[in-house]
């Protein structure tokens, strides 16, 4: 009833076309007002909301993210890329991740009866040998990664993977305490450094 | 680079789809529809090997892949592909391979979102297990399944993810939507000489807000769910308008392609065959090709999945996968009890007011029942669409044009938009009572499914108001007409509508 209305108002032809141009007005507007938010909110905007380039590797897009969730997944792409196919044992609280795992990475995945702990030094001397993103740190056994920490200034590790091609039997093992990097090594380079 | 040798094939595979059994007539809509339809046909074809069990590897999607065009390039063959619609075809095809070629050395996709990494899993386990394991499936219940099978076609590239994916969607839609635009102008009689001005400035007003940009380049379901939707509706409605069922077997490919998407997608799909095919004067014998097809294709994919789901899950349960193959059951049933029953016919003929009256029923029962709930996600919704930056002040704009629209006179076969189109907002709202409310921000549920339906309402807006531009002219053009009719008994046809 309201459009039929409005139609006996304004439906006649030479208003129709009055419309018409209200409608190319409207839309000449609404170009306008894109522009100009276009323009404005480029320079503005987080990298995440406007026109950004991201690395191509799946694994660094997803290690950039500061949520923890998407950082982890960092990891299996990783594992995915590095060492499908090979056996790795988790900690018993890591068992929520083990279908991710299997899937994802394409792993044989155990999990352990309990935690899976590196000795408490370990950390801090990895840290003193000098990890650093991309880095070997003893010819082709280790290849650890580091990435900033937002808002702080020094350098944490998100996640330490000891790389060995011989190998293909891998544990995950965690830090004592919290906030600690994951490593992912092989179980002979674990044994040498497991919590007693 | 190795992207674009992906996305070049699945082109031409919609290229010579659309000339063997789509609008051939029309060979620039054909060529402008090459990426959409293809990279739709071949995620169907895809999801019927994986649902057969042939292993999903680059070696036999490559080969079913080439096997499909062939068919489609002989059977446009057939149909009298000539010298001139392959000069179109072969230019239009270096266009879309020099925007690959731009655009695959670049990451500028958006993934900061769990939701675009879940999609990437899933499409990683499926090109890892080479099929649809069990466990993958389970997982499936919480995702459309289309665009985990569009980027589990990695394996055809170099790539760790099809980066591009999206970017080459949203940038193949641009000239979808202009050539569908022109078409429907040019089927409701617009005047030629300004329409490709008009044509251009509403693309342009499209296509430059903000919030669908982000979604160009969002790895998400969205975007594809909103091409998908458009290319159905607005086909269907020019094939109505111009009683021309040619453009019927490639719309109803997209809307298996849409009912694909999302979870709640077979539901919408459900509402715009309503819509559409009860109310329509075409052929019921391609309708109901098409029909029968597209909903047999849904309704297995949902019992497939069904099979696999766990009655406890948060979105879609085996419950609610046999409760929606019903809805598309129960629908194909009526349609085919329609030929017979006056009755059935009479209902169809009342089905946008049915429509409307079941959506406000549902919302108003919903509302009485979670008042705090519903009115939340409501004002949540609102929120996010007048103040999020990605939409600035669009929707003020856009809100202004539909009132102004009240007043001008509706294109024919209006009610997919006029009805269809709030009917989809309800669902939104509808939705949102299964569920956690939905929130203030910009990867909010209903803010992002707002995308699927923004294209067909600036669509809807342009083919309502750009004839009204030309009344004077009809009106001068109907008065001289009328003035020739009484020297003449022959009745002249000046204008369609």
């Amino acid at each position: 009833m309201v459009t039929n209305v409005l139609r006996r108002m304004w439906g006649q032809p030479a208003a129709s076309r009055r419309l018409g141009i209200a409608f190319v007005v409207g839309l000449a507007l609404l170009l306008g007002h894109n522009v100009v938010w276009l323009a404005h909110h480029q320079t503005r905007l987080s990298c995440s909301e406007r026109v950004c380039t991201s690395p191509r590797r799946l694994e660094r897009v997803a290690w950039r993210s500061r949520t923890p969730k998407i950082s982890l997944l960092a990891l299996y792409y990783l594992l995915n890329d590095r060492i499908p196919h090979a056996r790795l044992t988790i900690p018993s609280s890591w068992r929520r991740e083990k279908p991710q795992l299997e899937e994802l990475s394409r792993l044989e995945v155990d999990v352990s009866d309990g935690e899976l702990l590196v000795a408490p030094g370990y950390v801090e001397q990895l840290r003193r040998s000098g990890a650093r993103r991309h880095r070997s740190i003893r010819g082709d056994l280790t290849w650890a990664r580091t990435r900033p920490a937002p808002d702080m200034a020094v350098e944490v590790e998100d996640y330490v993977f000891l790389f060995d091609a011989a190998t293909t039997d891998y544990v995950v093992a965690e830090a004592p305490g919290e906030g600690g990097p994951i490593f992912v090594m092989p179980r002979s380079a674990y044994a040498g450094v497991a919590a007693r | 680079m190795s992207q674009s040798l992906l996305f070049i094939p699945l082109h031409l595979l919609g290229i010579a789809l659309c000339f063997a059994c789509g609008p051939r007539r029309r060979p620039a809509l054909c060529c402008a529809l090459g990426f959409p339809v293809g990279l739709a046909a071949a995620v169907v074809l895809a999801l019927a090997m994986m649902m057969v069990r042939i292993r999903h590897d680059p070696w036999t999607l490559g080969a079913a892949m080439a096997i499909a065009g062939l068919a489609a390039a002989f059977g446009a063959a057939r149909r009298g592909m000539g010298r001139r619609d392959l000069a179109i075809a072969g230019a239009w095809t270096a266009a879309f391979a020099a925007m690959c070629a731009a655009i695959s050395p670049f990451n500028v996709a958006i993934l900061t979102s769990i939701d675009s990494h879940r999609i990437l899993s899933l499409a990683i386990a499926i090109a890892n297990d080479g099929g649809l394991e069990p466990a993958t499936m389970a997982r499936l219940g919480h995702w459309g399944v289309f665009q985990v099978v569009a980027h589990s076609m990695m394996g055809l590239t170099r790539q760790d993810f099809l980066y591009s994916l999206p970017l080459a969607l949203g940038l193949s839609f641009i000239p979808v939507f202009a050539v569908l635009l022109w078409h429907a102008l040019e089927s409701l009689g617009a005047a030629p000489r300004r329409r490709w001005l008009l044509v251009g400035l509403v693309t342009a007003a499209l296509f430059t807000i903000g919030a669908l940009d982000y979604h160009i380049l969002y790895i998400h379901t969205n975007l594809g769910a909103g091409v998908y939707l458009f290319l159905f509706l607005v086909m269907f409605w020019i094939a109505e308008v111009e009683r021309d069922a040619s453009w019927l077997p490639v719309a109803f490919l997209a809307l298996v392609a849409f009912a694909l998407h999302r979870t709640e997608t077979p539901i919408v799909a459900v509402l715009v065959l309503s819509l559409t095919v009860t109310r329509s004067e075409l052929p019921r014998r391609p309708i109901g090709f098409a029909l029968a097809g597209s909903s047999a294709g849904m309704i297995l994919w949902l019992e497939v999945l069904a099979a696999h789901l766990s009655p406890e899950g948060d979105f879609l349960t085996p419950g609610r996968c046999h409760l929606m193959a019903g809805l598309l059951a129960g629908f194909f049933l009526w349609w085919a009890a329609s030929a017979r029953s006056e009755i059935i016919r009479c209902i169809d003929r009342r089905m946008p007011l049915l429509i409307s009256a079941t959506c406000a029923l549902a919302l108003a029962g919903e509302l009485a029942s979670r008042p705090d709930h519903m009115i939340a996600s409501a004002r949540s919704w609102a929120f996010n669409l007048t103040t999020l930056p990605l939409w600035g002040q669009t929707w003020f704009i856009i809100l202004a044009l539909v009132v102004i629209g009240l007043a001008v006179a509706p294109p024919p076969f209006r009610a997919p938009f006029a009805v269809g189109l709030p009917a989809c907002f309800a669902v939104v709202l509808f939705l949102v009572y299964f569920r956690a409310p939905y929130r203030e921000g910009r990867g909010d549920s209903a803010n992002r499914m707002t995308i699927q339906m923004l294209p067909l309402i600036v669509f809807y807006l342009a083919i309502k108001f750009i004839p009204a531009l030309d009344c004077r002219t009809r009106d001068s053009q109907r008065r001289s007409a009328t003035a020739a009719e009484i020297g003449s008994p022959v009745r002249t046809s000046i204008q369609r509508n």
